[in-house]
């Protein structure tokens, strides 16, 4: 069969279908998270679409609102949390993985192979597995219910740290030989060298880093108990089991602020994305 | 590499990989080990007992373990293969395509990925609603009967599976579409000029050659199957009638809803060493052992 027979009979129509039921999840969740609820009640072929905000309002009404001092609707407290979580918690990672990697790819030292292997083999490891000791750890530590208690855990970044090793080992060695001649000290060897030169590394991390604590599920449905400080995945959970189980619209809405940053991020970056794919892991769903 | 440090540049050298490794010790490797302890303790009011192999004893004669983790095996091993499939045949259907329909398909497919599991179960729920949700919508709309996705027990673990397999993964379809790119085209040219029809090319070239990305993928979706948790968790919460329950959601409900700490963590201990074993299985079997070179 010629080749572009074999496209348009064969080939096109696996790709549309795939793709279509890859993106079904969320086509229906935007249409869902715009049209008033009733009407998704009676969908029928022939159903006029009319935007509305309706679903937003009734979920920011419907979750609740705050106590304390600020008085507003624990949605926007969620979504506050993830937020300071999700940046906090970047940045962070930069920082520590960053001087881990430095020192894994420009430096040499004993155990440094060890070491390093140590942290490629724990990305095979089972994680949830440590579940239950962690939580235990987190009550003895008292961060437990307190978005610490979220935060600290993930700081132990074993696939930032190797996507940067791999990175900074491609980076030329001169410029390291040349500044320490000059006398440089090894934390602006640091600093200002190594860190300036591995802004695209540095890239693909923030968006895998921001993804990763964003979308984290277990951890905080563990952790947080009381309902300020839930993040907005752990919110919404709670919401969908128990005070507005059948309100799909609100529900939806919820999802649609939830993707939102996230969605932000990816476009954002996206011409960095392919590179940093190829050596770095990816959350599995 | 040099024989003799200096010592100023040794202390700068650990000073580097100290916060990372403070934070592994800490919240990886020393819970990882107290996973062992715990699991032959029993936890209650007065705090935890030594008791022996009891908790392991208790599961190996536990109906509930045995169906959680049947249960697993089977999610495990159908996603996997379904996702494995799907990622090399969809990478190799895209190779004869122009670049930009290639990066078109490839966003295409990983867009759900960056919307993370919980949104996107939390809308297979909507879809799966008995009355209103859009497959009994469908199937309504053609005169059918509307199907119980989520509430039938003979029904809803293969609903939770299908929900995992419609959403092509969109990870490996890039490193799949990365490897053959990277591929010299030497070895298919060679199989061509043989007389290697469509199929010999795909299992005796591309297959041999792409063994590595098949490991790694195989590896990581597998470790990732067998810790399945949101989708359940969010969907069924693992009814009907256990219908669902997995191993990580009986460890959650074991742990966080009955505080039995100390099963909890021989569970866990049981889903370790399975996910061990398979990984290092699948280690021996896809042993790459060839280097090219043109």
């Amino acid at each position: 069969m010629k080749m572009s027979a074999l496209k348009n009979l064969f080939i096109w129509p696996v790709l549309v279908i795939t793709g279509f039921f890859s993106l079904l999840p969320l086509i229906w969740l935007l249409l869902s998270a715009f049209v008033p609820e009733n009407s998704l009640a009676l969908l029928k072929p022939n159903l006029k679409f009319l935007p509305t905000l309706e679903n937003f309002s009734g979920l920011v009404q419907a979750s609740g609102r705050s106590t304390g001092t600020i008085q507003v609707s624990r949605i926007w407290i969620w979504f506050f949390n993830s937020i300071l979580l999700a940046v906090g918690g970047t940045f962070l990672h930069l920082i520590i993985d960053s001087m881990a990697a430095y020192a894994f790819a420009r430096r040499s030292f004993p155990g440094r192979n060890l070491l390093f292997g140590l942290i490629v083999g724990s990305l095979m490891l089972p994680q949830m597995v440590t579940l239950v000791p962690l939580y235990l750890l987190l009550i003895r530590l008292g961060i437990n219910n307190h978005l610490a208690g979220v935060l600290l855990p993930g700081l132990a970044d074993a696939i930032g740290i190797f996507l940067l090793t791999q990175f900074m080992r491609t980076l030329p060695i001169d410029m390291e030989d040349a500044a320490r001649l000059d006398g440089i000290s090894e934390w602006r060897l640091y600093t200002q060298i190594i860190i300036p030169l591995s802004v695209p590394g540095l890239t693909a991390l923030t968006i895998f880093s921001f993804q990763g604590i964003w979308n984290q599920f277990v951890l905080p449905l563990i952790v947080l108990q009381r309902s300020q400080s839930f993040t907005l995945q752990v919110g919404l959970s709670y919401l969908s089991q128990t005070e507005f189980g059948f309100h799909y619209g609100w529900i939806m809405a919820g999802a649609f602020i939830m993707i939102l940053p996230v969605f932000m991020v990816f476009f954002l970056f996206q011409k960095n994305l392919d590179k940093g794919l190829r050596i770095y892991s990816i959350h599995p769903s | 590499m040099k024989l003799h440090w200096k010592k100023s540049q040794l202390i700068w050298s650990y000073f580097f990989i100290l916060p990372a490794f403070f934070f592994f010790i800490v919240f990886r490797l020393y819970p990882l080990l107290h996973v062992f302890v715990l699991s032959f303790q029993k936890w209650d009011i007065q705090g935890a007992k030594w008791i022996g192999f009891k908790n392991y004893e208790h599961l190996l004669n536990s109906q509930l373990f045995g169906m959680a983790f049947w249960h697993t095996l089977l999610y495990t091993v159908l996603v996997v293969s379904f996702w494995m499939a799907s990622a090399f045949g969809i990478a190799f259907l895209l190779q004869s395509f122009h670049q930009k329909i290639k990066n078109l398909f490839r966003g295409l497919y990983y867009l759900p990925h960056v919307t993370g599991v919980v949104v996107l179960s939390l809308t297979w729920a909507w879809i799966y609603e008995p009355q209103i949700g859009l497959f009994n919508h469908v199937i309504k709309w053609a005169g059918g009967q509307p199907v119980m996705w989520l509430q039938d027990p003979n029904l809803a673990l293969w609903s939770i599976i299908l929900s995992s397999i419609l959403v092509i993964p969109g990870s490996g379809v890039i490193l799949y579409s990365a490897a053959f790119a990277a591929l010299p085209t030497a070895f298919e040219e060679a199989a061509e000029l043989d007389g290697a029809n469509r199929w010999q090319k795909i299992f005796f070239v591309f297959l041999p050659l792409l063994k590595p990305t098949t490991l790694y993928l195989l590896v990581i979706y597998t470790i990732a199957g067998f810790q399945v948790f949101d989708r359940v968790y969010l969907m069924t919460g693992g009814g009907p009638v256990n219908a669902t329950t997995t191993l990580m959601q009986l460890i959650y409900l074991t742990a966080f809803r009955d505080a039995n700490y100390g099963l909890a963590s021989a569970q866990s201990a049981i889903l370790f060493f399975a996910v061990c074993s398979v990984t290092f299985l699948t280690f021996r079997l896809l042993r790459v052992d060839f280097t090219y070179q043109v």
